[in-house]
């Protein structure tokens, strides 16, 4: 079973969500102010996390950040509705998605779904590769290695990296990679797909040196390109 | 400005010249011998001289008369009472009348003959026998006495007063325009929306400070702190209460769905109805947030360079959709290709939002067209977006309130077809917020037009290209 923690003040609101979100086959846990939440996290195996931006204490970017000091678990903020910049400093500061409040249950049911993208019931390994790059992946254990090495990715940049290794060397677009990654429609001013394709580009350089080999296609999407002649330098 | 410095300047600089002037002549009126003082000098001079000459005759004679007359430099004439005249220096006969009148009359009297100019009287010798007298003096024509005594008198001084008056007059309407001037600037930028403009205080401590003026600057600022602070505060009770509605609702929306769950089939009508208004009120809660943050910052966030052509292509799509649902068509004309520097996000929503209010008010199975333009104001390059719907449009004097967040022209609209009115209003602001400019037109019976000028930062222009 799944394991979700709510960071969120109101009490309320995560009493509901643990009788909502619990219906769907997911174990729901509450904390109620940012610090508490970060213990939680540190202590317990959470899947996902939904953290509240306006919090008491330290406000939600605060926890998100000092939560990425340690863990990559995945992050699905809740903004304020109508606060522009909030969403944009969420995923800067690393939140996989973010939801604004107040949500519809079922969207935000939808976006769980989405981060954590794993079919409950297929727990034969599968493995796909790209040997041209090192890359080997477990869809299965939701790991990538790169030459021997292990990736630490989140959820959202494991989805990214299987999608773009799955039709490697072509160009995937920026509407298919959302709906594929984000589990939604691309809006045209919607920059999380580039926020997760900088992140993964990082933690593909810091690995493998392979960043690189994520290009954008202006205009239209991301390419993972396959070189002639193996990449060297890992 | 100018004008009441002009006007001010002028009629303080003319008055208190004129009074200069007028005084100056008065001045010269009175302390100045009148004709009636002078001339009774003159009537002194010309009997003692007369009489002087009468002596001199009787005693010495002609030869007398002549070295008198030599020592006054002047022509002197003495004629008994029977008008002939004694020792006759030259043709005297044009005198003849001088001394006629002379000898009917009792004081001196004066006369122009031909090219001289004669004073006359009679004279008593000290022997006691009567004369007749005459000085004559080549005439010269004098200029008008009042105008050459003011030249005379004036012209040092009365050009000189004038420019020191001139330069007085300037400091002191200077003083009196400048507050004025800073004053109407301030109230300008006020009425602009600069709710934080100020009075700039000029120094306090110099000897002007403290007038009615700058009184009226203090309290213009107070009226203006007054302003703003009411304005903040109904803009952060706005804020307040958005953001204090979110909580319920958020609450709500888990709770519907909770109950929708369990609810029997008859119910979910109803439910699916809540679900609605408050997706509505979620919404509203949305767009007047995001107003209230837009109010209140001065620059658009970001400054990307996007087209305004791909940015309109982009939500074509969405918007023939929304047309469809009331059978309308919308259709794009461009004639150039804008580039525009801004938040795209922003004037994305702001065409939005025109587009989506023009697609509501649009006639049944009518066609909403968005026209991209170009145009030159005063030297920079517009880029004019043009969205025309075939609707009822709008009374004449209600154009500019559509733009008022929550302003609705006729309360018997329908929800369905009225919004909430915050959509015009933050189409509104963004454009603002890039230097543009929104306004609104009805078009006779053809409907109703919104234009939204931006400042463009590139245009190509390029045949008009029909997309649908």
């Amino acid at each position: 079973m799944e394991r979700v923690l709510i960071i969120d003040d109101d009490v309320e609101l995560c009493a509901m969500l643990e009788d909502y979100l619990g219906r769907h086959g997911y174990e729901v846990v509450a904390a109620h102010h940012g610090e508490k939440g970060l213990e939680k996290v540190q202590s317990g195996n959470y899947s996902i996390v939904l953290l509240d931006v306006m919090l008491p204490g330290p406000d939600g970017f605060e926890v998100l950040r000092r939560l990425r000091a340690f863990s990559s678990t995945s992050v699905l903020l809740l903004t304020a509705r109508g606060d522009d910049v909030d969403r944009i400093v969420g995923l800067e500061i690393g939140a996989d998605d973010y939801l604004p409040k107040p949500f519809n249950p079922r969207e935000l049911l939808a976006r769980i779904r989405a981060i954590l993208r794993r079919s409950p019931g297929s727990p034969q390994t599968q493995r796909e590769s790209v040997p041209a790059l090192g890359l080997e992946l477990d869809s299965a254990a939701r790991t990538v290695c790169c030459n021997g090495a292990e990736l630490n990715l989140t959820d959202v940049e494991f989805t990214l990296l299987q999608t773009l290794m799955r039709s490697a060397g072509e160009v995937v677009d920026r509407e298919q990679l959302t709906t594929a990654v984000l589990g939604r429609k691309f809006h045209p001013f919607d920059r999380s797909l580039d926020m997760h394709v900088s992140r993964l580009r990082h933690k593909l350089d810091a690995t493998g040196n392979l960043g690189e080999q994520v290009k954008t296609i202006r205009g239209v999407g991301y390419q993972l390109a396959i070189p002639t002649r193996p990449v060297s330098g890992e | 400005m100018r004008g009441l410095f002009t006007k001010i300047f002028l009629s303080f600089w003319i008055a208190q010249s004129l009074t200069f002037v007028i005084s100056t002549m008065l001045i010269l009126r009175n302390h100045y011998p009148s004709f009636g003082q002078f001339q009774d000098f003159q009537d002194t001079t010309l009997q003692n001289e007369g009489s002087a000459a009468a002596d001199i005759y009787e005693k010495s004679g002609c030869a007398g008369l002549k070295q008198y007359a030599a020592s006054l430099q002047q022509t002197i004439y003495l004629a008994d009472l029977s008008q002939r005249f004694l020792c006759p220096l030259s043709d005297t006969l044009l005198y003849r009348e001088a001394l006629a009148k002379t000898f009917q009359g009792t004081g001196a009297v004066s006369t122009r003959a031909g090219a001289e100019y004669l004073w006359s009287t009679t004279v008593r010798s000290a022997s006691g026998r009567r004369y007749l007298f005459l000085l004559s003096r080549p005439f010269q024509p004098r200029k008008s006495s009042a105008l050459r005594d003011l030249e005379r008198f004036a012209s040092p001084q009365v050009p000189v007063g004038i420019v020191v008056y001139g330069a007085t007059t300037f400091f002191l309407v200077m003083l009196l325009t400048r507050p004025i001037a800073r004053l109407r600037a301030a109230a300008r930028g006020l009425a602009q929306g600069k709710l934080e403009t100020r009075v700039s205080k000029p120094d306090t401590g110099s000897i002007f400070g403290g007038d009615e003026i700058q009184g009226l600057a203090q309290d213009f600022n107070h009226m203006a702190e007054r302003l703003e602070s009411l304005v903040a505060a109904q803009n952060m009770l706005l804020r307040d209460v958005s953001h204090e509605l979110r909580s319920p609702l958020a609450r709500l929306s888990v709770a519907l769905e909770l109950a929708r769950e369990e609810a029997p089939e008859r119910m979910l009508t109803q439910l699916q109805r809540i679900e609605r208004e408050a997706g509505r009120l979620n919404l509203l809660i949305g767009d007047l947030l995001r107003l209230s943050s837009m109010e209140a910052t001065e620059a658009p966030l970001g400054t990307e360079e996007f087209s305004l052509n791909t940015l309109i292509e982009g939500m074509l799509a969405d918007a023939e959709f929304e047309a469809q649902q009331r059978s309308c068509t919308v259709r794009l004309q461009s004639s150039c290709h804008c580039i525009v520097r801004g938040n795209a996000e922003l004037v994305y929503r702001a065409i939005e939002n025109v587009v989506r209010n023009a697609i509501r008010y649009t006639r049944e199975g009518s066609v909403v067209e968005i026209e991209l333009n170009s145009e030159s104001l005063a030297g920079v390059q517009m880029a004019v977006v043009a969205v025309k719907d075939q609707g009822p449009g709008v009374p004449e004097n209600e154009l500019k309130n559509i733009f008022r967040p929550f302003y609705r022209i006729d309360n018997a609209r329908q929800r369905n077809t009225g919004g909430f009115g915050v959509g015009l209003a933050l189409t509104e602001r963004a454009v603002r917020l890039h230097h543009g400019e929104v306004r609104a037109q009805n078009r006779g019976s053809e409907g109703f037009v919104v234009t939204l000028r931006i400042p463009a930062e590139k245009i190509e222009v390029q045949a008009p290209v029909r997309a649908v």
